[in-house]
């Protein structure tokens, strides 16, 4: 049997210059290419904005009302969107109350933004998150704001596809238990696709709404 | 008319800014995030400045409007956020412990009673060195500085 490790020296010397060359080669493609992507961002966005908006395979959901929340409401609109539980008192108020902010000052000085945009709250915690409970929670941040909920499967299969983790404790002896989770927020275009992504170290409202005007002038070019 | 004014005006200073206990400790503007009138949980914050010469540590909180209160840090990893329990928090001597959105932080677990956006909520800290502090924690959005507050 020839094996690597039999090949006469010249062969195998030969081997090795082609893999790295091909390495090189593959590399340099990519470079290439993320930085023609990237080209025309504005550099505020590089590592927020995807290099290409990740679509989303369908799902079915529920929003605080009782209506069907799937793909096709996230058309048409720009989805300002968190992953959180009703049970969480530190993180998701504080994200949520940042949500809040970034919509007043949208409503205050750029209405026309806030036409194109809604805000939902994704519950990873259906169990207690009922929609009773959404419904009291989630408009308290902003009237319009939509509290989602679901099957576990359905809100896991979605948060999922979107590379949203979480992760229940082991349940207090009161059966109370906490949920490690995602605290980015998630944005999707008017096309359902996953778009940008805010990480917590750029949450703060001026920034947020910053960004998103870059950009829907981005995509309004 | 005048005197109800400083009167109320003495008693949100009191109130809502700062408490000593003995010389050693002063909390900085106790406040707890207002949330949702169903909300189970809530998280109050404060700064804690540890004025005397020797290290101690904040060890339990109680308050009588709550069935639970615990103490918790939010650590965030690869931007995600857990809750861990803490059981006590260190403060050295002249430091100061910031409680605060993200980090550190009181959790108030099942309300006995509604804690409503302009109201107060007790809280008695508990120290290693036995000392214990009551402060009435001003119930508000996050963002808004207590304007008495600003004042001094």
């Amino acid at each position: 049997m020839r094996t690597f490790k039999n090949l006469p020296k010249g062969p195998k010397t030969a081997l090795i210059a082609f893999l790295v060359g091909s390495v090189i080669t593959i590399a340099v493609q990519i470079g290439y290419e993320l930085f023609l992507e990237r080209h025309e961002m504005p550099s505020e966005l590089v590592g927020i904005v995807l290099p290409k908006p990740r679509g989303v395979s369908s799902f079915q959901l529920l929003d605080h009302n009782g209506q069907t929340f799937n793909l096709e409401r996230l058309q048409g609109k720009w989805t300002f969107m968190f992953f959180g539980y009703t049970h969480c008192p530190d993180v998701c108020p504080t994200t949520m109350g940042l949500l809040s902010d970034v919509f007043k000052r949208l409503k205050e000085q750029h209405p026309q933004a806030l036409e194109q945009s809604q805000g939902v709250f994704v519950s990873v915690d259906p169990k207690r998150d009922t929609k009773a409970a959404l419904k009291d929670f989630v408009p308290y941040f902003n009237k319009e704001f939509l509290g989602i909920t679901g099957d576990e499967e359905q809100i896991q299969k979605f948060a999922k596809g979107l590379g949203v983790g979480f992760k229940l404790s082991e349940p207090e002896k009161d059966g109370s238990y906490a949920i490690s989770h995602t605290s980015a927020i998630y944005l999707m275009d008017p096309r359902g696709r996953f778009y940008a992504l805010f990480q917590s170290q750029f949450h703060d409202a001026n920034r947020i709404v910053d960004m998103f005007l870059k950009i829907l002038d981005l995509n309004a070019k | 008319m005048r005197i109800i004014c400083l009167t109320w005006m003495l008693l949100i200073t009191f109130l809502g800014s700062s408490a000593w206990a003995g010389e050693a400790v002063r909390v900085e503007d106790p406040w707890v995030r207002a949330a949702p009138p169903s909300v189970h949980v809530l998280a109050a914050y404060m700064g804690i400045e540890n004025k005397g010469s020797s290290a101690i540590s904040l060890t339990g909180i109680e308050s009588p409007d709550f069935a639970k209160v615990e103490l918790h840090e939010t650590v965030m990893t690869d931007d995600m956020a857990t809750m861990v329990p803490r059981d006590s928090l260190p403060i050295d001597a002249g430091g100061k412990l910031e409680l605060k959105p993200g980090g550190n932080h009181i959790m108030l677990i099942d309300p006995k009673k509604p804690v409503a956006e302009g109201g107060t909520v007790p809280l008695t800290l508990i120290f290693s060195d036995g000392s214990r502090v009551s402060v009435q924690a001003a119930v508000r959005k996050a963002g808004e500085m207590n304007d008495h507050h600003g004042m001094h």
